[in-house]
């Protein structure tokens, strides 16, 4: 038993080793925030080529329906591996796509940002169009009878309703790309994991990884307890409405 | 109803034609609605009278046929036009459709706002004497899903009146409701025809149809059977199939 405690709660571990979990830490959640925030409104431009309806829009469609399969049928680790280890080497490419460093983070940090969006983008894409066929169709029928035009009625009427009815599936999909983030560090990202293995391979110890864990369940719990209370709270709307 | 305003034909429907797949609902159907008048349309469930309203707001293409706006054809408009004409006929829907994320009020002023850029101030002052005429003042800022059926109705009235149509469509705006609402809703219906709104009126309440009415009409398989001045329709009807139908609903 002690043992077992040693290896995975040995409090001196932590101790020594919590600066540097806690930066790793802090790269994991600047890598959430800006992929979470990007793959939000990727996601939303990719579901509304998805559900538009005009033959015009055909191509864009059917673009969107490739690009959303495709990306959520392949693993994320593939498409950071593609992003890294092929842009800098294609000659053609501008300079900022080859070796993106923006803001003073190295090019790595943004192969990991958009290999995260990239693939978020296309799940949080389903979760939207979800969002927008749950919205009766006479919301818009009453909208265009008021004279509002098909993209105004959209923008005023059918995604604000939407968004509200997808903010749980959201926030989920935001708690497991959190988790995914810490994939990234193969190609160099220094994340909350990545900092724990290096403790680990140095001590022959745990403690780090097991700090790194409850650094996760710190920001991870309260947001899974937010989506109950989002849905319990919702049951009554949903009710009066019925 | 002058002789004047009789000539003077808001809305002509010709010859309107309208399949879905292989079902014929519309099988040209011919509607003139003076200004001012208020047209009542009756009819067995699946008749196509919804078909015909939402064909006259484009909701539906229909086609064949024409639809005409104080004689201007409205069949083939497009993009801002089309917004444009729908602005000028008011559509009151079935099942309400009040906008539930937004308040009372703002359900009033959005398309307003949005579609004609009335000032903000503006469109809510006339949005408060619209549900001081349906008699909602004070819902104002109530969420829709709070009031009753017969009070989301009234407000769905409000908001299409809040912009001002020329003719409003009210497509059996009192089916959904519970029995002791239904008065509120048609007493609104009712000043508003005496104001000298042009109306055509979806409905199953005879009643209305025969006290309210210029004109009756009864559709039955996507035809025209029967029309006529409500007096003359419902006391005696020309063809069988309108005297079944009323036999059924008069006398369940
Ligand atoms: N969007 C649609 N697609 C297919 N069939 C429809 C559609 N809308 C209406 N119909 C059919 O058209 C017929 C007439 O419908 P409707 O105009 O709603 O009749 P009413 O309002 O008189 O009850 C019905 O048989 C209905 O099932
Ligand atoms: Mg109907």
């Amino acid at each position: 038993m002690d043992v077992f405690l040693e290896q995975y709660f040995d409090i001196t571990v932590m101790s020594e080793s919590f600066d540097k979990v806690l930066l790793g830490f802090w790269m994991t959640i600047q890598l959430s925030l800006i992929a979470g925030a990007l793959s939000m409104v990727w996601g939303l431009v990719l579901a509304l080529c998805r559900t538009s309806r005009s033959w015009m829009m055909l191509p864009l469609r059917v673009a969107a329906v490739t690009y959303i399969d495709v990306f959520r049928g392949i693993p994320l680790l593939l498409v950071v591996l593609l992003i890294s280890g092929s842009l800098p080497f294609i000659p053609g490419l501008p300079e900022w796509i080859r070796a993106p460093e923006l803001f003073g983070r190295p090019d790595v940090y943004w192969f990991g940002v958009a290999a995260l969006t990239l693939t978020y983008g296309a799940y949080l894409a389903e979760v939207y169009r979800a969002g927008l066929d749950a919205v009766p169709p006479g919301q818009t029928e009453a909208a265009r009878s008021l004279g509002m035009s098909h993209r105004r009625a959209l923008r005023h009427v059918v995604l604000p309703q939407a968004v509200r009815t997808v903010v749980p599936p959201l926030l989920n999909d935001f708690i497991a790309l959190m988790k995914d983030t810490s994939l990234v560090q193969v190609i160099g990202i220094v994340d909350v994991v990545r900092a724990g293995r290096e403790v680990q391979g140095e001590t022959f110890n745990s403690s780090a990884l097991t700090l790194g864990a409850l650094m996760f369940l710190v920001v991870t719990l309260p947001l899974a307890r937010l989506v109950d209370r989002y849905l319990r709270g919702r049951q009554p709307v949903r009710k009066a409405l019925a | 109803m002058t002789g004047e305003a009789q000539n003077a034909s808001k809305l002509t429907v010709t010859d309107l034609h309208k399949r879905f797949g292989a079902l014929e609902v519309l099988r040209g159907v011919d509607l003139v609605v003076p200004a001012g008048a208020v047209i009542s349309i009756i009819g067995p469930s699946g008749s196509g009278k919804s078909t015909l309203l939402r064909c006259v707001n484009r909701l539906e293409e229909a086609d064949a046929g024409e639809i005409a706006l104080d004689g201007m054809p409205i069949t083939r408009l497009r993009g801002r036009d089309l917004d444009a004409v729908r602005r000028r006929i008011g559509m009151v829907f079935q099942q309400f459709n009040l906008f539930p994320h937004r308040t009372v009020l703002d359900n009033l002023t959005m398309a307003q706002r949005v579609v004609s850029g009335v000032p903000r101030r503006a469109a809510e002052d006339r949005a408060r004497s619209l549900l001081d005429r349906v008699g909602l003042a004070e819902k104002a800022h109530e969420l829709p899903g709070r009031l009753s059926g017969g009070q989301q109705q009234r407000v769905a009235i409000a908001r299409a009146l809040a912009m001002d149509p020329e003719v409003m469509l009210f497509d059996e705006v009192t089916s959904a409701l519970d029995p002791e609402l239904v008065t509120d809703v048609l007493d609104v219906m009712r000043r508003l025809a005496e104001g000298g709104m042009t109306m055509v009126v979806v409905t199953h309440e005879m009643s209305f149809a025969r006290d309210v009415s210029d004109e009756v009409l009864f559709m039955d398989q996507g035809v025209v059977v029967e029309r006529g001045d409500p007096a003359t329709v419902f006391t005696a009807p020309a063809h069988e199939r309108t005297r079944r139908f009323l036999d059924r609903v008069l006398h369940p």
